[in-house]
C-alpha cells in the first residue's frame, strides 16, 4: 500500500472515529439528562 | 428577558454560551466568505468579461453593503441565534420565517458541501503532482466531519480557529499584491494594458455576470447567526460585520487587479482556482506555496462558518417547532446546538456527492438571494411597526430607505442575471420553495406555540 | 391570562422524523429536476466551423499567449476555451413565467405571514381595543 492509499483509510478512519464519538456522545447526553432540560433554551433569555 | 424561569418554576435551563467578541463575529463573516475571492467570483469574467467582474464587483458590493447595514440596525435590537429567521419571525410573520429560516440551512450547507469538494480536489492535486491518483471522496467526508466535531465541541475554539486561518487567507492576497505590484520591491509583473479586452457581451454580459459578482462577498450576512453567543451583540455584530465588509471591498479588489493583471480573461472566466494559479504566473516557489495554503484555508473557513451558521439557523426554527422540536437541544456542557450540528453532517456529504454542484451553487446562491430581497421589505416594515424611539436600537443606519430601495432594484437585476445563465433551476428551486411554504401552512404551523414565539421585549407593533 | 390561548398539539418521534425526512426529499427532488427537464447553463453550440488554432486566429495578443503557454496550454488547448461563448438571448415567455412566479411567491407568503402574525400579536398583547397607535 502505497502512501496516498494509506492516506485515504486514515482519512476515512479518522472521519468515522469523529461521527462515531459524537453519536456516543449524544447518546450519552440524552441518557443523562431529561429531554425537558436539553430542550429548554429559550430565545431572549439573558 | 430571563422572567420565564419564575413563571415556571425552578426548572433550570439551559442555552447557548455567550462568549464572543467582535474578532470572532469578524472571522465568521469574512470566513465564509473569503473563498468566493478564492474560487467562484472568476465565473463573473466568463459571463461578462474582465471588465464586466469589476463592474460586477462594485455593483454586488454596493448590494451587501446596504445588506450589511440593514442587518447590523436589525440584529442589534434581535439578538438570537436564527438571526434573520429571528426577525422575519418578529417583524413579518411566521411563514416568512420559516421562509427565511430555510433560505439560511440551504445556503450554508450546499456552500459547505462546495467548499469540502474543492478541499478534496486541491489535494487530488497536489497527488496529481506526485503522479498518484487520489479519491478525494474521503477527505471531503473528512473536512465536514472534523469541522462539526469543532462546532460540536464549543464555539469560542470553532471560531478562534476560523479566525486564524481566515487572517491568514486575507493576508496571502496582500502578500500576493504586494509582490505583484512590485510595491514589495521588484519590477511589476502585472500587464493590465496587454490583457483587458473590451467587453465582450456588452451591457447585457455585465448583468449577467452580477449572479456571480456575489461570489465576492455571499455570507457576510451570517455574522448574526452569532448574536445569542457574543457577549454584547449591540457593539459586536456591526463592528464585526462592517469590517467583514471593508475587508472583502478590499480584497476583492485586489483580487481583481492582481488576476487580470496576469490571465488572459478566457482563461480567467473558466479557472478552479484563480488566485492560485496567479500565484503559479509570477514564478514565484513561494507565492504558490502561501496561495495553495491560503485557498486550502478559506475553503475550511468557509465551511467552518457554514457549519456554525446552519446549525444555528435549524436549532432556532426546531425551538420555535418550526421544524422537529427535538432539534432544538443544547448540549449541557459543550452549550452548543450539537443535534442540529449532527444531522446537517450526513445532509453536508449528500449535497458533496450528489455531483451537481452547479445546480447546489445555484441552490446556494438564490437561497441568498431570496434572503435579501426579504432584508428590503424588512428594513421597511421594522422602521413602521416600531418607529425610531419607540425600542432601544443598538445601532441605527443612516440614509433610510435608501438602502432599501437600492437594494430591492439591485436583488431584482441579480435575479434577471440568474434567469440569464440558469433559468431552469431558477424555477425548479422557486417550486420548491413554494411547496415547502404550502407544506409549511398545512403540516407544520399546527405544532407551533402563537403567541410564544413573540420574545422579544418591544411594545405591541403599530397598527397591529 | 383569560385570553385563550392556542395549545398546539404534542408531536411524536416518528411524526418529527417524516417531517424532516420531506423537506429533504423536496430539495433533492427540486436540485434533480433541472436534469430531468433538461438543460441549465446556458451556452450556444459550438460554431459549425472551427477557426485555426492559432493565436493569431483567436485574438490573443503576444503577452496573452506568453501567459497561456506559462499556465500549459498551447494554441490547440486554448482553443475551446476561448471559442467557447455564451448566449443571452432573452425569451419574453420563460422572462415573464420567471417574473410571475417570484412576484406570485413573495406575494402568497406575505399575505399567509400577515395572518398568521396577526395571531401571534393578538396572543401575546391581548386582543385590539383599538386604542394601539
Amino acid at each position: 500500500m502505497d502512501f496516498w492509499t494509506a492516506l485515504e483509510y486514515a482519512a476515512w478512519g479518522i472521519s468515522i472515529v469523529l461521527v462515531g464519538w459524537m453519536l456516543v456522545d449524544a447518546r450519552f447526553v440524552s441518557s443523562t439528562y431529561g429531554e425537558d432540560f436539553l430542550l429548554s433554551s429559550r430565545e431572549g433569555d439573558e | 428577558m430571563g422572567t420565564t424561569t419564575a413563571a415556571e418554576g425552578r426548572q433550570e435551563k439551559i442555552s447557548l454560551l455567550k462568549v464572543l467578541g467582535p474578532v470572532h463575529v469578524w472571522a465568521l463573516g469574512v470566513g465564509i466568505v473569503l473563498v468566493g475571492e478564492y474560487m467562484g467570483w472568476n465565473f463573473s469574467v466568463a459571463k461578462g468579461g474582465a471588465y464586466g467582474a469589476l463592474i460586477a464587483c462594485w455593483v454586488i458590493g454596493l448590494l451587501y453593503t446596504c445588506v450589511a447595514m440593514i442587518d447590523s440596525e436589525v440584529t442589534s435590537t434581535v439578538a438570537a441565534a436564527g438571526g434573520q429567521y429571528t426577525q422575519a419571525k418578529h417583524i413579518i410573520g411566521p411563514l416568512m420565517a420559516f421562509n427565511v429560516g430555510l433560505y439560511l440551512v440551504m445556503a450554508y450547507t450546499m456552500l459547505e458541501a462546495a467548499d469540502a469538494l474543492v478541499v478534496g480536489d486541491l489535494l487530488k492535486a497536489v497527488a496529481a503532482q506526485y503522479g498518484a491518483e487520489l479519491d478525494p471522496r474521503p477527505f471531503v467526508v473528512l473536512t465536514i466531519a472534523f469541522l462539526a466535531w469543532l462546532n460540536y465541541r464549543g464555539v469560542f475554539m470553532t471560531l478562534t480557529v476560523n479566525f486564524v486561518i481566515t487572517a491568514f487567507a486575507v493576508l496571502a492576497i496582500l502578500v500576493l499584491f504586494f509582490s505583484t505590484t512590485g510595491i514589495a520591491g521588484g519590477e511589476s509583473v502585472l500587464r493590465h494594458s496587454e490583457l483587458l479586452t473590451d467587453l465582450p457581451y456588452g451591457w447585457i454580459g455585465v448583468l449577467a455576470s452580477l449572479q456571480f459578482g456575489m461570489w465576492y462577498y455571499l455570507g457576510i450576512e451570517g455574522t448574526c447567526q452569532a448574536a445569542e453567543e457574543v457577549r454584547s451583540a449591540g457593539r459586536s455584530i456591526p463592528l464585526g460585520t462592517m469590517g467583514g465588509m471593508m475587508t472583502l471591498l478590499i480584497a476583492a479588489s485586489l483580487t481583481w487587479y492582481i488576476c487580470t493583471g496576469l490571465i488572459p480573461w478566457e482563461y480567467l472566466g473558466q479557472a478552479t482556482t484563480p488566485l492560485y494559479d496567479a500565484a503559479r504566473l509570477t514564478g514565484s516557489v513561494e507565492l504558490e506555496v502561501i496561495l495553495f495554503i491560503g485557498t486550502m484555508f478559506a475553503a475550511i473557513a468557509s465551511a467552518n462558518g457554514c457549519i456554525n451558521d446552519s446549525s444555528r439557523a435549524w436549532f432556532s426554527m426546531s425551538r420555535d417547532r418550526y421544524m422537529p422540536h427535538w432539534f432544538g437541544a443544547v448540549h449541557p456542557r459543550y452549550r452548543t446546538p450539537y443535534r442540529a450540528i449532527l444531522f446537517l453532517i450526513p445532509i453536508a456529504v449528500s449535497f458533496a456527492f450528489t455531483g451537481l454542484l452547479d445546480q447546489v451553487i445555484t441552490f446556494s446562491i438564490l437561497s441568498g438571494l431570496l434572503g435579501y430581497t426579504f432584508m428590503s421589505f424588512n428594513i421597511v416594515r421594522f422602521r413602521r411597526l416600531w418607529p425610531l424611539g419607540s425600542i432601544e436600537r443598538g445601532y441605527v443606519h443612516p440614509f433610510h430607505p435608501v438602502p432599501a430601495i437600492v437594494l430591492g432594484l439591485l436583488c431584482g437585476a441579480t435575479y434577471f442575471a440568474t434567469y440569464l445563465g440558469y433559468g431552469t433551476s431558477l424555477l425548479s428551486i422557486m417550486a420548491f420553495y413554494i411547496l415547502v411554504s404550502i407544506w409549511f401552512v398545512v403540516r407544520r404551523y399546527p405544532y407551533v406555540k402563537r403567541g410564544e414565539q413573540f420574545t422579544m421585549p418591544w411594545p405591541r407593533p403599530k397598527g397591529y | 391570562m383569560t385570553r385563550s390561548v392556542y395549545k398546539p398539539p404534542v408531536q411524536k418521534g416518528f411524526g418529527q422524523f417524516i417531517d424532516a425526512f420531506v423537506v429533504l426529499a423536496l430539495v433533492y427532488l427540486s436540485l434533480l429536476a433541472p436534469l430531468l427537464l433538461g438543460g441549465t447553463a446556458a451556452e450556444s453550440d459550438a460554431p459549425a466551423e472551427k477557426p485555426v488554432a492559432s493565436w493569431e486566429a483567436m485574438k490573443q495578443n503576444e503577452t496573452m499567449a506568453a501567459q497561456w503557454q506559462k499556465l500549459g496550454y498551447d494554441a490547440e488547448k486554448a482553443e475551446p476555451i476561448v471559442s467557447k461563448k455564451f448566449s443571452y438571448e432573452i425569451e419574453p415567455w420563460s422572462l415573464g413565467i420567471t417574473v410571475a412566479v417570484i412576484a406570485a411567491y413573495f406575494f402568497f407568503v406575505l399575505k399567509v405571514s400577515d395572518r398568521e402574525y396577526r395571531e401571534v400579536i393578538n396572543e401575546r398583547f391581548g386582543p385590539r381595543t383599538g386604542k394601539e397607535d
